[in-house]
């Protein structure tokens, strides 16, 4: 009990460091990458007009201390202004928030829905001649980047069949492709993760216990070999996850979908430090609790992990 | 018993669902995605990046948005010509001054009024020390003041003869004042007010678009009381989204896409961009290279196969250029004939200066500018392998080469740049550029600096031309430039849509009908 009390300020300590990490990286990587002023001042600005932009903005300033003064408005959650747009960089992101999750939950929810029953089937019998053309097929389909997929997806239905669109996030339909796309991409990792843990399972002593006690072999499947090969699902679901919330940005651009993925493709054309800077917080912060609750979830599915930690 | 029984009632469920989704996927199936009737689709490769602050940029891709919500006093048409838009006609009282009559009854979006008392104020905050930083400021530097003499009537004057004002002038674009002072030019970009035919609603609806309606106030009715702008920075998203029908005007297709969207009824425009394709040299920052040397870089024009590029890899949608300016452009010179392309010239003229074994140069290029120009830049690369010029392309972003531009420190001896004569459609823009004159120069020529500034402020329009042709042939000889095509945007339009125009970079969105509700 003591030692779950002490894992409470270790994990604030950790998400701390980490979100210093992230700024700090973020701050001087940006200022690496290019002069935002000279894009805003255009390609006719004189060397008076981008010194005064530069110190309309505060680039005038040593890095140092621009670094600084960043760090204290970080503390209290300001980004500064969009270099582009005006608008205050952290609610400008956190407006395209509910998308990226909505994106990430329709993708996650399909990557389960189509990875577990493949997994279990897969894993249950991994000799059998058609589980072999499926795992081929899933090691394909493993290789295959998820924009590709999204290409041809849309070329099939929207383009050729015309059933579905393909632009923005509007209704159901629009809902479609761009979970398929993510999905094509994550589910063959977990079909994997699923049926190599549950065709472990079944090698197991216990399972040849069930079967001579008389249970069904679907009972044995989803009841017996299936809870084991749960844990290392949990963790590649928990890192898949996170992974969809920063890693979606191609999708989000080749469907419109306007969440943060969009937002951080067109700012970085623009290199608009606040907008990127205020991204990279938001899914830092995300990416930590979704492990923070993998962890929570692993301890309740195995309460060993929990104990092994004390 | 009892389990299958129960089993029966899973695989019941499972039929039962299957069939629910199969008359889900049918009645998806069944609608179309043309779900709005009446509202235009219009595909763009990016919304303005200031979004609705027509002084944060000049030119596409903020003017193909900006063109809808606002007016300028000018306005460049379909053919190049600077015609009336708030003002109807103007003159010139002497050298340095002219007089801009505005047209009445004009009102904003919010209903405010515009005259020329507001015309005075919009062009007060552009010349104040705030908006002179601003790209559309900068370009207005050379005006002395401007202040309405009447309602209607507006007196502007420039520090030197400008022969350009009115063309000028079409670039700064009429916000209303009282709305740009509350909420200055941040807030303003969110909430845009101006006179043109639409009026924002807002910048992202939940397709993803920015959504015009009908300006209640506009001068102009719009034949379509609602526009969605898609912007989709994505080419294959763009033509995709295209080519299903989820839109009915799409931005910079590629010519090879053409025959694709013809088979299903869409119209092709091909909208002349003025600029002309090119790389340029940078003399000045690197005097030891052999491009400082004019028979190289005559040399390297004689090598590079223009007419393939023209008829190849554009499908001759374009046409090769020999100068800074694209036809129908003022000062465009029909003498100066492209290079043509003739390998052994380019050997003889690089043997005289010394490099008859060839020579290794590296060009900085921002790909994805134009459609196809990785592969134009590849065939160059190509041409120039052929008489032992070994180009090393260094591909890079926008933020980048627009530093090295603007300080002149280039770190390569050649960088893709274009002669750009939009948005005044007159060639003395980048000549300018490719002179003394640019702050950092990258090519300096001395001798013809005289004729350059005679150009500037020259207002006997003849003597202009000619002296603007004279500079053609003079540049096209120097060759501070590797020449290439005269590019040109290509707009589809699809079948159920007409009316369809472009207009100094902008669609005309007001003129355009549909011809079928969807």
């Amino acid at each position: 009990m003591k030692t779950r009390l002490a894992a409470g300020p270790r994990l604030i300590g950790n998400f701390l460091v980490l979100l210093l990490g992230i700024t700090t990286l973020m701050f001087f990587a940006l200022r690496a990458a290019g002069d935002p002023i000279i894009v805003l001042a255009g390609e006719n600005a004189t060397a008076e007009m981008i010194e005064a932009i530069r110190q309309q903005y505060g680039f005038d300033k040593p890095l140092l201390l621009q670094y600084l003064y960043y760090l204290g408005n970080v503390l209290r959650l300001d980004f500064g202004d969009s270099l582009a747009s005006g608008q205050a960089a952290l609610p400008y992101v956190m407006s395209q928030l509910p998308a990226t999750v909505l994106l990430a939950f329709l993708g996650m929810s399909v990557t389960v829905a189509v990875s577990v029953p493949v997994g279990v089937w897969l894993g249950a019998q991994p000799e059998r001649a058609g589980a072999r053309v499926v795992g081929v097929v899933v090691v394909f389909a493993q290789g295959m980047p998820g924009f590709v997929t999204a290409l041809i997806l849309i070329q099939v239905f929207v383009v050729q069949l015309m059933w579905l669109p393909s632009l923005g996030h509007a209704d159901i339909r629009n809902w479609i492709l761009p979970s398929v796309s993510l999905a094509s991409f994550l589910a063959p990792k977990l079909i994997r993760v699923i049926a190599a843990g549950v065709s472990e399972s079944m090698r197991q002593e216990y399972i040849r216990t069930a079967r001579s006690i008389g249970l069904s072999p679907r009972e044995i499947l989803w009841r017996e070999a299936f809870p084991n090969a749960i844990l290392g699902t949990v963790a590649l679901v928990g890192a898949q996850f996170a992974f969809l919330f920063a890693g979606a940005v191609i999708i989000e651009v080749l469907f419109l979908w306007p969440g943060i993925g969009l937002l951080l493709f067109e700012s970085a054309q623009s290199l608009d430090f606040p907008v990127l800077q205020a991204i990279a917080f938001v899914i830092a912060v995300l990416v930590f609790f979704v492990n923070a609750l993998t962890n929570v979830i692993f301890r309740a599915v195995d309460p060993r992990i929990g104990e092994t930690v004390s | 018993m009892v389990e299958v029984g129960t089993l029966q009632t899973k695989h019941a469920l499972a039929r039962r669902a299957i069939v629910l989704a199969v008359i889900l996927v049918m009645y998806a199936s069944g609608c179309s995605f043309k779900s709005d009737p009446g509202v235009l689709r219009v595909g763009i490769v990016s919304l303005p990046p200031a979004f609705g602050n027509p002084y944060a940029a000049m030119g596409a891709p903020g003017s193909v948005t900006w063109q809808q919500l606002f007016d300028g006093l000018t306005r460049i048409d379909e053919s190049g010509n600077v015609v009336a838009a708030l003002a109807t006609d103007w003159e010139l009282l002497d050298e340095r001054m002219w007089r801009f009559r505005l047209r009445e009854n004009v009102r904003f979006s919010n209903g405010a009024p515009f005259d020329a008392y507001v015309a005075e104020r919009v062009f007060g905050w552009l010349l104040s020390e705030a908006g002179r930083l601003t790209p559309v400021g900068n370009e207005l530097r050379g005006l002395a003041s401007i202040s309405a003499s009447g309602r209607n009537e507006l007196l502007v004057e420039t520090r030197l003869p400008d022969p350009i004002l009115p063309n000028r002038l079409a670039l700064a674009m009429m916000v209303e004042p009282e709305t740009w002072e509350s909420l200055g030019p941040k807030g303003f970009g969110q909430k845009p007010v101006g006179t043109g035919p639409f009026v924002l609603k807002t910048w992202r609806n939940r397709n993803g678009a920015a959504e015009l309606v009908e300006n209640p106030h506009g001068w102009r009715t719009p034949e379509v009381a609602t526009v969605e702008m898609y912007p989709l920075l994505d080419h294959a998203a763009r033509f995709q989204a295209a080519i299903s029908g989820q839109l009915h005007l799409a931005q910079s297709m590629r010519p090879e896409e053409l025959d694709a969207f013809r088979k299903r009824d869409f119209d092709v425009l091909v909208d002349p961009s003025k600029q002309i394709i090119g790389i340029a040299f940078d003399v000045v920052g690197h005097p030891e290279s052999p491009v400082a040397d004019r028979r190289v870089r005559q040399a390297i024009n004689y090598a590079v196969d223009t007419d393939a590029i023209a008829d190849i890899i554009t499908y001759g949608k374009h046409q090769p250029a020999g100068q800074g300016a694209a036809h129908g452009v003022f000062g465009y010179n029909p003498e100066v004939e492209p290079y043509p392309y003739d390998p052994v010239k380019a050997r003889d003229l690089l043997a005289a200066a010394g490099y008859a074994d060839g020579f290794a140069i590296e060009a900085t290029i921002v790909m994805g500018t134009y459609a196809n120009d990785v592969e134009i830049y590849q065939k160059v690369q190509q041409d120039l392998a052929s008489v032992d010029i070994d180009l090393t392309i260094r591909a890079t972003l926008f933020s980048d080469w627009i530093r090295q531009y603007v300080t002149g420190n280039w770190r390569t001896e050649a960088f893709s740049l274009a002669w750009n004569t939009a948005p005044y459609h007159d060639a003395i823009r980048p000549m300018e550029y490719f002179s003394c004159g640019k702050a950092n120069p990258f090519y300096c020529n001395e001798s013809m600096m005289p004729m350059i500034e005679k150009a500037v402020t020259e207002m006997n329009a003849v003597e202009r031309e000619r002296a603007l042709q004279k500079l053609q042939l003079l540049f096209h000889e120097e060759a501070p430039s590797l020449y290439l095509i005269e590019y040109g945007h290509i707009w589809v339009s699809s079948g159920d849509v007409e009316g369809f125009t472009m207009a100094n970079g902008a669609p005309q969105l007001y003129r355009v009908r549909m011809t079928s509700s969807d």
